[in-house]
């Protein structure tokens, strides 16, 4: 903006010294004007002729290149102001929008850390609910498991134990039922006879 | 004087028993009859029988020269086949005569006085007898009284593991 500012100082500037120079001709003119009726007699040809002869074409190129090159020279420095100024504003409005950009996008990593964190946080909850709803699962079936095995190894041994029972009870017969004499047998075979009798009795008179 | 009911003796123990009983009388009284024919005024000498058909005829103070005793006696030993009474036992070795003697009195006394025996061997039984009667089934076998002692014995193989 001071750029701007000395810019519009020089033309002002060089504003004021043509206007000075107008100034000068015109109070010539009121000199002449003022030396009565005598320098009336000048005609204004006379005038139009100093006008001209001062103003003349040399005059005005000269005036022409000067303002040409003060203009130049002015532009010159105006657009190295320019220039320079550009070359601030862009490295500030650069760092600006870079500050911006670094700003917005460390906000959007902020806001996708938080969203990554919450998904994070989600995700976490969700495996601590799975496994712990795994552990308890894992934890009936193992002992549904051992109930299972339990209830077996018993229903084994107990099978084992009447087999076995019935291995002795063979056994036994075996060794021992052949060694005992039928008449030694008939007391325990009469005493059955007569817990039965009723049912004997009972059953050859009226099961017919 | 004909008595009103047959009565058997412990000789006569199994259903075969009485049957050979039978077969007796019938060549007996085959015998006596053709003898009669043969020389009706001499005196008919008996053959010898059997040790069952002596106590059957001792019991019932029958006279085998009496062909009228005999065809009661062939009659009622028919009608005891058909009607008697008969209950089937299983032993574990053959049983001697005394043995079946002595259950058949038992059986004649407290069950039926004309019922028969038919005899089985089952050897797994190990001691003691089985009875089946017409409808019934009764395990008096020292195998049916070890079955029973199961429980106690798996009781005593747990209390000594």
């Amino acid at each position: 903006m001071s750029n701007w500012l000395q810019i519009s100082l020089f033309v002002v500037v060089d504003l004021l010294g043509l206007a000075v120079v107008l100034v000068v001709v015109l109070k010539s003119q009121k000199n002449i004007k003022k030396r009565g009726s005598s320098t009336n007699q000048l005609s204004e040809q006379a005038i139009k002729e100093n006008v001209a002869r001062i103003f003349n074409d040399a005059f005005r190129e000269e005036l022409r290149n000067r303002g040409r090159l003060h203009f130049e020279k002015i532009i010159s420095e105006n657009a190295m102001f320019l220039q320079q100024d550009l070359q601030l504003t862009t490295s500030q409005l650069n760092e600006s929008l870079k500050n911006e950009v670094t700003k917005n996008l460390q906000t959007e990593f902020k806001k996708y850390e938080q969203s990554l964190e919450d998904a994070r946080q989600l995700a976490v909850s969700a495996i601590e609910k799975t496994n712990q709803a795994i552990d308890k699962e894992r934890e009936v079936l193992s002992n549904e498991i051992q109930k299972q095995i339990d209830l077996e190894k018993k229903q084994v041994l107990d099978n084992f134990e009447q087999h076995l029972a019935s291995i002795v009870n063979h056994y036994v017969l075996m060794a021992i039922g052949n060694q005992i004499d039928l008449n030694d047998q008939l007391q325990f075979i009469v005493a059955d006879l007569e817990k039965n009798k009723e049912a004997i009795k009972e059953d050859v008179n009226h099961g017919a | 004087m004909e008595p009103k009911k047959l009565i058997l003796p412990l000789s006569i123990v199994t259903t075969t028993d009485i049957e050979l009983v039978l077969n007796e009388i019938n060549d007996l009284k085959e015998y006596l009859l053709q003898m009669k024919i043969k020389s009706p005024d001499t005196e008919i000498k008996l053959p010898h029988t059997s040790k069952s058909l002596n106590n059957l005829l001792e019991l019932n103070n029958l006279d085998l020269t009496n062909i009228n005793q005999v065809d009661w006696l062939k009659k009622s030993i028919e009608t005891l086949i058909i009607k008697a009474p008969i209950v089937h036992i299983g032993f574990s070795v053959e049983p001697n005569l005394l043995l079946l003697e002595k259950l058949v009195d038992w059986f004649r006394h407290n069950i039926d006085s004309s019922l028969l025996l038919t005899i089985g061997l089952q050897p797994i039984i190990g001691a003691g007898i089985t009875l089946r009667t017409p409808n019934k089934f009764f395990d008096l076998s020292l195998k049916n009284h070890f079955n029973n002692l199961i429980p106690d014995l798996v009781k005593l193989i747990k209390e000594v593991n």
